[in-house]
Formats: C-alpha cells, sequence, structure tokens
C-alpha cells in the first residue's frame, strides 16, 4: 500500500494538542470550602398532625401560579408505578402526583407533618394498638369521578401479599398474620386473587376502614403513608399493565407512558383540592422523559437551553462534573437544590460472626478514614459525617458519639486495640458494587488500613453477586462493606428492630449481629404503643447498648443535590423522600 | 446467482446461531443471575427460587437456549416475576426484567438514535474519508496532500474517548459553538435532531475516515498505473474524468468491503461514542444491559450487531461482484 | 532494506519516540525514585492543602507543581506524572503479550490452513467469520466479572497477573484473525510458485516444504501486521479501561485516567490532557513506524 507522507503530520499532531493544552488552563479548586454553613435541617422531624391539620386544601406555596408545563427529566423510567409495588423514596414522591394514600406527609416551608390524607386522620388505635380505625374523607375521587371507597383501600393493601409483590414492602402482610416473614403470612392469605377476602381488614361501610392486628402496631399511622396504602379499583386492576399506567386518584392523571421514554401527565378533573391537605395542582401538565445522560440534562437546566428553565430532575442527582462549575456562578448555584437525603445513612457494616472480636471491630472504628473516603466520594456535598447509627431525620434522633475519632481517623488508637484482639488479625475482605467510584474509595480504605498493619483485599462485584453475596450470605463471604440504606418511614422502627435482631435473616440484620440483651429488649420495646416513646426507647438501645459493641461503623448521612430550571418554582428536597417533590412545584411564568 | 444468496443466507444463520450460543453460554456462566435483579433487594431466598423457576431459570441452558430460538422463529409466552404470562411474538428476543421492557422493544426504541449516528458518520466517512483520499491520490506529493494525509494520521491515531471529551470541551462548553450532544426525534424537531448529532456524527465520523482515506488513496495510487486506465487516458479522456469513471471502479473493491464492514459495525451500536456523548442508542443499552447482567438484551444486542456486520459484509462482496465481472460470486 | 528505512526521517523519529517510551517503562522505578513519588500514595489525601474538600486540586492546572510535575488526580491525590510513566508499563506489557501470542497463532493457522486448503479452510473461514461479527468489546466488558468469581479465591485480591493474562487471552483470542487471513491468502499463492513446485517435486515433506519454504516468505508481512496491529491493541486496553473493565486499581491505567479525567474535566481539564496526548503520542509513533516498516520490507509501495 503506498505510504502517506507524513512530514506535515507531526507539526499538525503536536499543533492540535498544544491547542488542546492550551484552552484548558484551568482554575485551581482554590481551599475554600462552605461545609455546612447553612445547614438547619436538624430539627425537621416529622410530626404527627391532627383532625384539623387533615383538612384540605393544603397550605399555599408562596408566589406559586398556575399554568404551564413542568418537565422531568430523568436517566431512568420509574421501575414499579403499581402502588403496591412501589418501594423507593423517589418514586413514592413522584407517585403523589397521581396517588393517593390512608395518611402522607404535609410539607410546609421545608417541615414535614404527618396528616390524614385519603382519611380524615393519621388513625384511631383502640385494643391497645391492636386495632386502627380509618375514616375517608367526602368528596375523593377517581380520575372518572367515582367516589374512592373502603372497599379500595382494603383491595389494594390485599394486593401486597399477592405473588409479585414482593417488590414491595411487606409490612401490612407481617402485621395482619402476625408472622415475621412474607413467606410465612402468604400460607395464611395470598392476595384477593387466590384468597377472595381477607377478614383481617374490615370495611363495616364505605367510609370505614378497620385493620385488626395480632400484636400492639404503633407505628400504622407512617405504614399509611406508604405507597402499598393506595387503593386500587379491582375493576381497573389490569395485572402487569397497572404497574405502567395505574389510576388517579391524585391532582394528575397519568395520560400516556411510553416505557423508558416519556411519561405525560394531565389534570385529574375530580381531583378536589379541598380534600387534599398535601398536595397541589399549579402547572397543566407534567412531561417526564427518559434516557438523557445526566450531565447533558444538567447542562440545559443550568444554561436554559432549549427546555432547560422549565425543567428538574428528581431522580438524577446534580452530576459532580458540574459542581465546581455551578460554584462559581451564583446564578447556576441558585439552581442547584441541596437537601438531606432523608433519612439516608451510609456506614461501613462489619460482619460481627467473621470479625468477632470486638477489639478488631473498635480498630476498623478507629481506621475508617471518613474525611478522605469522604473526600473520594466527592467531599462535603455526599453528606456528613456520622456518629449515630440513625439518621438525624428520624423521630427520637440523639446527637451521640459512643467513640469519638478524628475525622481523618486514628491509626495509633487502631493498632492500640488491634494489640489487645485474642488473635491477631492481618488481612480482612471488603466488597463493594464495582464502579469507577467505589473502585477509587476502596483504595482510600486500603491505604488506611495498611497504616496499621491490615492487609485490605478488595473485592469489587457486580450489583446482583453484591447483593447475593453480601446481603443474602451466600457462600463467599466477606468481612466489610458500606451499606447505605434507610428506615422505610421516619422512625427508628424499621432501622434498629431489623438491623439488630439476632433472630432476623441477614437481608435485614446484615451485620449478623447478635446480642440476647438487645433481642429481649426489642420484643419488650415492640410492645409500646406510643410511636413516639417507642422511637426514644429505640435510639436509647441503639446509643447505651448497640453501639457500644460496634457491630458497624457510623460514615455519613447522606445528602442530595438535584438541579431545578430557572422558570421553575417550589423545588425543595423533600424532608421525607429526600428528593425533589413534583407535587409542590409551579412555573414562575408559562410561555 | 440465486443459489449463491442461499447459500450466503444459511451461512448467515449459522454464523448468528453460534454467536447466540456463545453469548448465552457466556453470560449463564455470570455470577450473577437474572432473578436476582428482577426480585429485588429485599427478596428472600424462598421468593427467589419462586422467581427463578417462573423465569425458566431452574431448566438446564441448553432447554433454555433452545426456548430462546424457538422464540425468535415462532414466538413465545415469556412468564412474568409473578408467573403473569408475556406475550413475546416473533422474532422474540426475550424479555428484559432489567427494563420491563421485551428486549426488541428496548432495541427498536433506541435504534433511531444508533440509525442516526450511524448515518451522520458514514456520510462523514464517505465524502471526508474516501473524498480525502481521492484528492490525496490526485496531488500526490503537493501541500494538499501532506495536509489531508496530516489530519489522515490524527483520525488514525486519536481516541474517541479523548477527542469526543476535549472537543466538547472546547466547542460546547467553553465557546457554544456546538449544540449540547443528545437525540431528537427529526420528527419532532429537525433542526435539533441535526444540532444535537453534529458533533458525535463528526467525531465518529472522522476517527473512523482515517482508515479508508488511507485505504482510498492507496487503491487510487494502484489503479491508476494499470493499463486500462492509461488506455483511457491515451484516448482522449480528461483526466478527471477518467478518475472518476475508471479508476475509481477499479479502486472500489476493496474500499466497498471495507465499508460494509463499517456499516455493519456502526449500526450495531457505537459503545464508546455513544457513552462519550451521552446518547441513548443501541450501544448504551447494550454497555448498560452488560454491567447490569441483563442476559436477555446483551444476547439480543450482541445478535442485532452481528446481523448487520453479517448482511453488510455480504452486500458489499455482492456489491464488489457487480462492479467487477472479474470478480466470481464464491 | 535497512538503508530504505534509515533514509526515511520519519521513520527514525518515530522509531526513537517508540524506543524513548520502552525506555521509560523499563526505567520506571529508578525515575520514580529520582522523582521522589510513586503512582499509589494518595499525597493529595493525606498531605494538607493539595486538595480541596470536594477532591479538586487547590493549584491551577491541576496541581502542577515542582513537586507534582503534571498535577495530582482529583479525589485521591496521587502523581500524575508517575502515573504516566507506570501506565506505559501496562499499556506496552498487554500489547506486546497479546501481540506475540496473536503472531504465533495467526502464523500457525494462517499458514496451515493456507497450505491444507479444503476441509480445513472452510472451517476455519467459519470461524473467522463468527469471530469477526462478533462485537467484541460487549465480549470484553462481560469478561472481566466471570473472571473474578469463577477464579480467584473470595479471599484474595484478583492477581494482577491473572488480570494480565485475561485481557492478553481475550485479545490474542480475536486479534489472530486478521492475520492468518492474510497469511492464508499468502501461502494458497505462493503455494503453486515454482520453487514449492520444485521443493514438492524433490520430495519433501509437508513439514519441510511449510518450516522451510513458506514459512520464511512471510516473516514480512507479520512483521508489518505487528508494527500496525500493536497500537490497536494499546487502544482497545484503553478503551476497556475508560468503560471500567480494565486493569483494576491501583495499577495504573491510562484508559482509567481518562475515565476519571471525563468525570472532572469541567473543573480540571488538565487532568485529562495528559494521558489523552500521552496515548496520541504513542499511537502516532507506532502508525509512523508501522507505516515505515511497511515501506522498507515491501519494495512495491515506495512511491
Amino acid at each position: 500500500m503506498p505510504r502517506i507522507s507524513s512530514r506535515t503530520a507531526v507539526p499538525l499532531v503536536a499543533a492540535a494538542s498544544a491547542m488542546l493544552v492550551l484552552c484548558s488552563c484551568s482554575a485551581g479548586a482554590g481551599s475554600q470550602s462552605d461545609e455546612a454553613a447553612t445547614r438547619t435541617e436538624a430539627d425537621l422531624v416529622a410530626g404527627v398532625g391532627s383532625a384539623k391539620d387533615s383538612a384540605g386544601p393544603a397550605p399555599a406555596v408562596a408566589g406559586a401560579r398556575k399554568g404551564g408545563t413542568v418537565r422531568v427529566a430523568n436517566l431512568r423510567d420509574y421501575s414499579h408505578l403499581d402502588p403496591q409495588k412501589v418501594y423507593a423514596g423517589e418514586a413514592y414522591n413522584t407517585s403523589l402526583l397521581w396517588g393517593r394514600q390512608l395518611t402522607q406527609y404535609q410539607v410546609v416551608n421545608g417541615k414535614p407533618k404527618l396528616v390524614g390524607d385519603l382519611a380524615t386522620d393519621t388513625g384511631r388505635p383502640s385494643d391497645g394498638g391492636r386495632t386502627w380505625t380509618y375514616k375517608l374523607k367526602d368528596g375523593i375521587a377517581w380520575e372518572d369521578g367515582r367516589p374512592i371507597t373502603s372497599k379500595h383501600i382494603k383491595y389494594g393493601i390485599e394486593r401486597t401479599f399477592a405473588p409479585g409483590f414482593e417488590v414491595g414492602p411487606s409490612y401490612w402482610p407481617q402485621w395482619l398474620t402476625g408472622k415475621s416473614d412474607l413467606a410465612a403470612a402468604r400460607k395464611v392469605y395470598g392476595g384477593p386473587k387466590k384468597d377472595g377476602d381477607f377478614d383481617r381488614i374490615e370495611t363495616p361501610d364505605d367510609k370505614t376502614v378497620v385493620f385488626r392486628f395480632h400484636k400492639t402496631q404503633s407505628d400504622v399511622p407512617f405504614m399509611a403513608a406508604q405507597s402499598s396504602s393506595s387503593p386500587v379499583r379491582p375493576d381497573k386492576d389490569t395485572g402487569a399493565a397497572y404497574d405502567l399506567k395505574p389510576f388517579a386518584t391524585g391532582p394528575y392523571r397519568i395520560t400516556a407512558h411510553r416505557q423508558n421514554q416519556s411519561l405525560t401527565l394531565e389534570r385529574n378533573p375530580h381531583w378536589k383540592a379541598d380534600t387534599d391537605p398535601i398536595r397541589h395542582q399549579y402547572a397543566d401538565k407534567f412531561e417526564f422523559t427518559f434516557e438523557k445522560k445526566e450531565l447533558n440534562t444538567a447542562q440545559e437546566i443550568l444554561n436554559g437551553r432549549g427546555e432547560g428553565a422549565d425543567t428538574v430532575t428528581t431522580k438524577n442527582e446534580f452530576p459532580p462534573e458540574l459542581i465546581g462549575e455551578a460554584g462559581r456562578d451564583a446564578k447556576k448555584k441558585d439552581l442547584i437544590v441541596d437537601g438531606r437525603r432523608g433519612a439516608f445513612t451510609y456506614h461501613l457494616i462489619i460482619r460481627n460472626d467473621r470479625v468477632a472480636d470486638p477489639e478488631v471491630r473498635k480498630a476498623v472504628h478507629y481506621l475508617l478514614p471518613r474525611q478522605q473516603a469522604r473526600q473520594a466520594l466527592g467531599g462535603p456535598r455526599v453528606g456528613d459525617i456520622a456518629t449515630t447509627y440513625s439518621s438525624p431525620a428520624i423521630v427520637g434522633w440523639e446527637s451521640y458519639d459512643t467513640h469519638p475519632v478524628k475525622p481523618t481517623g486514628d491509626i495509633e488508637k487502631a493498632k492500640q486495640h488491634l494489640a489487645r484482639a485474642k488473635k491477631k488479625v492481618k488481612r480482612l475482605s471488603y466488597a463493594y458494587e464495582s464502579n469507577a467510584v467505589n473502585d477509587r474509595m476502596a483504595q482510600v480504605l486500603v491505604d488506611a488500613f495498611a497504616k496499621a498493619g491490615i492487609e485490605l483485599v478488595t473485592k469489587p462485584l457486580p450489583l446482583p453477586a453484591y447483593t447475593n453475596e453480601v446481603l443474602r450470605g451466600t457462600d463467599p463471604q466477606y468481612d466489610l462493606w458500606m451499606s447505605g440504606s434507610s428506615v422505610d418511614w421516619p422512625t427508628p422502627a424499621t432501622g434498629v428492630p431489623y438491623r439488630f435482631d439476632s433472630r432476623r435473616d441477614s437481608l435485614d440484620n446484615d451485620p449478623r449481629y447478635k446480642n440476647p440483651a438487645v433481642d429481649k429488649e426489642l420484643d419488650r420495646i415492640a410492645e409500646i404503643s406510643d410511636a413516639t416513646k417507642k422511637a426514644k426507647e429505640l435510639i436509647a438501645l441503639e446509643k447505651d447498648t448497640i453501639m457500644k459493641d460496634v457491630p458497624l461503623v457510623p460514615f455519613l448521612h447522606q445528602r442530595v443535590q438535584q438541579v431545578r430550571g430557572s422558570n421553575v418554582g417550589g423545588a425543595f428536597i423533600h424532608p421525607i423522600y429526600g428528593t425533589i417533590s413534583p407535587a409542590w412545584l409551579y412555573l414562575k411564568k408559562s410561555s | 446467482m440465486l443459489s449463491y444468496l442461499l447459500r450466503r443466507a444459511v451461512q448467515a444463520a449459522v454464523v448468528l446461531l453460534a454467536i447466540s450460543a456463545t453469548a448465552f453460554a457466556l453470560f449463564y456462566a455470570a455470577p450473577s443471575n437474572p432473578a436476582v435483579i428482577a426480585c429485588g433487594p429485599k427478596c428472600d431466598a424462598t421468593q427467589l427460587a419462586a422467581v427463578r423457576e417462573s423465569m425458566g431459570l431452574d431448566e438446564p441452558i441448553l432447554a433454555q437456549y433452545a426456548d430462546y430460538v424457538r422464540g425468535f422463529v415462532t414466538g413465545r409466552t415469556i412468564s412474568d416475576v409473578d408467573g403473569t404470562p408475556i406475550a413475546c411474538d416473533a422474532p422474540c428476543l426475550g424479555y428484559s426484567y432489567a427494563l420491563h421492557e421485551p428486549v426488541r422493544a428496548a432495541i427498536t426504541s433506541r435504534f433511531p438514535v444508533t440509525l442516526s449516528l450511524a448515518g451522520g458518520a458514514l456520510a462523514v466517512i464517505v465524502v471526508a474519508g474516501i473524498g480525502a483520499g481521492f484528492v490525496s491520490a490526485l496531488r500526490r506529493g503537493r501541500p494538499t496532500d501532506r495536509v489531508l494525509s496530516g489530519f489522515t494520521l490524527l483520525g488514525a491515531s486519536v481516541q474517541i474517548y479523548f477527542l469526543g471529551y476535549a472537543l466538547q470541551y472546547l466547542l460546547v462548553y467553553r465557546t457554544g459553538w456546538f449544540a449540547l450532544p443528545g437525540y431528537t426525534p427529526p420528527g419532532e424537531d429537525l433542526g435539533a435532531w441535526a444540532a444535537g448529532l453534529l458533533l458525535p456524527c463528526l467525531v465518529l465520523g472522522f476517527v473512523n475516515a482515517a482508515m479508508f482515506a488511507r485505504l482510498s488513496r492507496a487503491q487510487m495510487l494502484e489503479v491508476m498505473h494499470e493499463g486500462y486506465v492509461r488506455t483511457a487516458r491515451g484516448k482522449g479522456l480528461g483526466p478527471l474524468r477518467t478518475h472518476l469513471k475508471y479508476t475509481s471502479r477499479g479502486a472500489a473493491a476493496p474500499l466497498v468491503q471495507l465499508l460494509g464492514l463499517e456499516v455493519g459495525a456502526l449500526l450495531g451500536g457505537a459503545f464508546i461514542t455513544e457513552t462519550v456523548f451521552g446518547l441513548g442508542g443501541v450501544g448504551k443499552l447494550a454497555v448498560d444491559a452488560v454491567v447490569q447482567n441483563d442476559l436477555p438484551t446483551v444476547v439480543g444486542t450482541v445478535l442485532l450487531a452481528a446481523f448487520f456486520v453479517v448482511v453488510f459484509v455480504a452486500l458489499a462482496d455482492l456489491v464488489v461482484a457487480w462492479l467487477d465481472p472479474r470478480v466470481r460470486l464464491a | 532494506m535497512l538503508g530504505a528505512f534509515r533514509r526515511d526521517r520519519i521513520g527514525v523519529v518515530a522509531l526513537c519516540v517508540v524506543a524513548l517510551f520502552v525506555l521509560l517503562a523499563l526505567a520506571a522505578p529508578l525515575i520514580a525514585t529520582l522523582y521522589g513519588k510513586n503512582p499509589t500514595e494518595h499525597y493529595g489525601q493525606n498531605e494538607a492543602g493539595l486538595l480541596s474538600p470536594e477532591g479538586l486540586p487547590v493549584l491551577p492546572n491541576g496541581g502542577m507543581s515542582g513537586d507534582f510535575w503534571f498535577g495530582i488526580e482529583p479525589g485521591l491525590g496521587r502523581d500524575v506524572f508517575t502515573q504516566l510513566l507506570y501506565g506505559i508499563r501496562t499499556s506496552l506489557l498487554v500489547a506486546t503479550a497479546a501481540i506475540a501470542v496473536i503472531a504465533v497463532l495467526g502464523v500457525v493457522l494462517g499458514v496451515t490452513v493456507g497450505y491444507l486448503g479444503g476441509l480445513a479452510d472452510r472451517a476455519f473461514t467459519f470461524v473467522c467469520n463468527v469471530l469477526l461479527a462478533f462485537p467484541t468489546l460487549l465480549l470484553f466488558l462481560a469478561l472481566g466479572p466471570i473472571v473474578q468469581t469463577r477464579f480467584v479465591d473470595p479471599g484474595e485480591n484478583e492477581p494482577a497477573w491473572m488480570q494480565f493474562t485475561v485481557l492478553v487471552l481475550i485479545f490474542a483470542a480475536f486479534g489472530w484473525v486478521p492475520l492468518a487471513m492474510m497469511l492464508r491468502t499468502t501461502v494458497r499463492s505462493l503455494r503453486e510458485r515454482e520453487f514449492v513446485e520444485a521443493a514438492r517435486a524433490l520430495g519433501a515433506s509437508r513439514r519441510h516444504i511449510v518450516l522451510r519454504e513458506l514459512l520464511p516468505n512471510v516473516w514480512a508481512p507479520v512483521l508489518v501486521h505487528i508494527t500496525i496491529a500493536l497500537p490497536g491493541i494499546v487502544t482497545a486496553e484503553a478503551a476497556l479501561s475508560f468503560l471500567g473493565v480494565g486493569i483494576s486499581e491501583p495499577i495504573p491505567d491510562w484508559g482509567r485516567m481518562i475515565a476519571r479525567g471525563s468525570e472532572v474535566f469541567y473543573d480540571d481539564p488538565t487532568y485529562m490532557i495528559f494521558p489523552g496526548v500521552t496515548i496520541l503520542l504513542f499511537v502516532l509513533a507506532f502508525n509512523l513506524l508501522g507505516d515505515s516498516v511497511r515501506d522498507a520490507l515491501d519494495p512495491r509501495t515506495r512511491h
């Protein structure tokens, strides 16, 4: 083949590279930091509202106006829209647009309060908390105008027992049958298709639902706010198709859903504002689009290109690539919506049955280089360094620090504890879901552990394998991993009693923590019928007993950043669900 | 001719069968199975077993593969996690539990992105690549040739994942000369469609054009000296017309073959380009599916990519035979 | 032939650049010692004042300074210069090992099939067709986790040699095809030439014909092929790392550096420029060298 003359090529390439280099001169980050200067969410704990609070309409958002189409651009479509299958804060948050529950969180100026939604209040307990009664409001209707009745609530909750619904929470089946897991509960009742009517949920009339539990249940008002507690009308239950297009009870109805492409919502004419103390109906339409790269979406929004000014992200996080740029420009910085990621915590979990010596676990506690690890994750924006297991976002939380340590870790203290260990520890294994960020954080840990003479073996795993091997506990086994998790509602009731009860399986108790005294105490606390008191006792147990055993190392109470267009008003991070809630959004001006 | 086509089709089918079997076997060996994804993180062992059964994952791999092939030919019914049947018409590529949609639907909805990107890149390849080679050959040794060859060499040496980001930084972020890369359906807004794809197409085209420029220049130079071209010149045909009519035709065969391979490869999804520019085409779908261990989608996209390569390579052979009667189809 | 190469000034320059890369790779530990840094230490995290709390270099231009010539890595704060230096080792090691396997496989299969023809030829063509139509990148992506879980003891890190071996084998598994196909064609035409006919007429064994008559005549195209194919493997390896499935941390790798660069390129474009330009130079030098080798070995192409 003839030869290409390349005499000119070399200078050309050199010139091109030089141009790239020249144009890329970058300013340094500087060393200033505005960490936690204006964070005030510590008191944003959900209170429980009265019947008066539960009456509509919702307190107006200052400056809000009606009209226009709000655009929501997320990378991924929702994996479920069927209310009994939805099980993620972000999807709960978005489904408020079309779905209503027995109770829900009213948010005013960022402060949440649990109030009656379809129900007139947050529920009335009797029989020592074993019976809960809900009365439905007048004027609540489906998108075709027919009234929502107690039968629809009952049918919706009965669905949670059925096969296919294991992707959703299983508290209703467990509580209503008194069994500790879904499989056992299903033996008692297998869902409306298989076993018909379930007598533990009574509907004496169209406006009344009565739940009869086997034991005292104090957290029912919070469970009643979960998406699982949404009504479903049997004649509209389209099975698998219902997961794409549920029938609306909220201010908007779904007019089209092209999977992984778009979701269109229009006003639901049969929703009445004066029945709903939570949601708003400012925009005419919501247009969701999916599959566009997060970075591109964020750039469009920041620069107001195309429809960027009318767009928000509710699932995408603000891309770290643009944090620096947005920080340098006050106008752009204003578009970033920052807040606590609900009650999400990110902790270093220790497998207690493998690392059985508390001295070694304490050494790990002192070794964890919290500041460096957080820096590898992106710095203060990813979360506040934690000293407690539970998130400050939950009822009953207390600030404590069982084993105070510098944010950079304390190698000397760690060595002292290692020296006291019964058996010398030379290596520990650390499993993580394989991706670039986690790879880098693993290196931070490797670095820190090496300083105390421990070789940290890193095991990157694809997500399904990670879930299987780390949580389900199949072989192989690992010693340490990072775990981001959250309680299902803002009390410790779905956190502490699950993660630290030795009788629960490893999906719940992933540290494999075992302390008979704690088990006994948990049984006692479960009988408390007052949710707030119960929360306080659980936190006390966490602080005074559990964390002294160092079953895990607190690392972060997570934060989240999302972005809104300059024309979008009403955007804040929902204090419970940890994402921007579309149900409060409006357009400042519509074209 | 007909027997040739028939033989070629059978050959292609066998190749595709072999490839699907390989992909199937490989991912079957992967550390995690689709049931874990479908069942969700809170799924316990009993539920997992139930899901495995309803998804047919407890059957031996050969039976699963046979089902897959049968489904492709005649269509089949797949059961969802909860046992609900999902109809999947032929050619059925399976159902993705990770995406909650049939694989074929997932591919068809993303294919326009890949098609647009491939079309744009191909235009760049043909115009800039082959064109540059042609001009270079005619102007051999002169400054035009040198500059063009320099660009060609740059294109052959630079990486999409570097050039793509660098140009995005300079041309989109710093100067705003180009629109943000992205895909708008052409039916919705033709201008936005073109603007969003311009940079990705140019970059993908430029990097791939280099190979064509080098090959076309080489071929032209070789053929220019062959007898029949000299004869044509001797008969008094102008240089440009001679080259367009005779030289290019003679030089075309290897180019057409390379082009066939290229078109096939482009239509199967430009994995890196789609990643760099954030385009949600078939390539991104495939990469995501591999990362998430989404077996049905992986096999589907692998098959699609292989299908295009096989088809366009065969087409290229036909074109070569048509261009040059000396070539016998075998 | 060597004379022709020597007269080719660009070829000589390209060879020098390639030689420099090889030299830098071999001398990496020595250079790093003289320079006083290593590629794995998290300088930015352990020394105050180098990285902002968000992990970006405090100094402009990616933190370039007298201490850190090419700046520091955002996030972990490793030294960019030594990372690049050791990155050459990664790239060269994978590429040369893969090329060696490809050359052996390609020559053996190409020459044998070319000589035998018939059924072997048909089987060969089929296998080549399958391999050519296979989207190799996807396969690469998928293999990493499989190897990691099937062959690595859960209590151990995946050893570096295993990562390298897997990469080399994958590249070799697909890389031999073009070489073997080219050699098959060459050998088929050689087979009919007089000297082979003569050897056959003299009663030479097949073994003799293949080893003594055919092989010596194919080494030139093989050399040309591998010089041109080597940078392709370097870039493919970088592409895999870019997509997150190449050599894993903490072994320095250019592709991974670019991937990291792409995450911060709005705030710290410098970090991407260094590995990007290095790969560009490396591949460019090899491409130029490949052209020169071809010209020197194949008189037909000298224009």
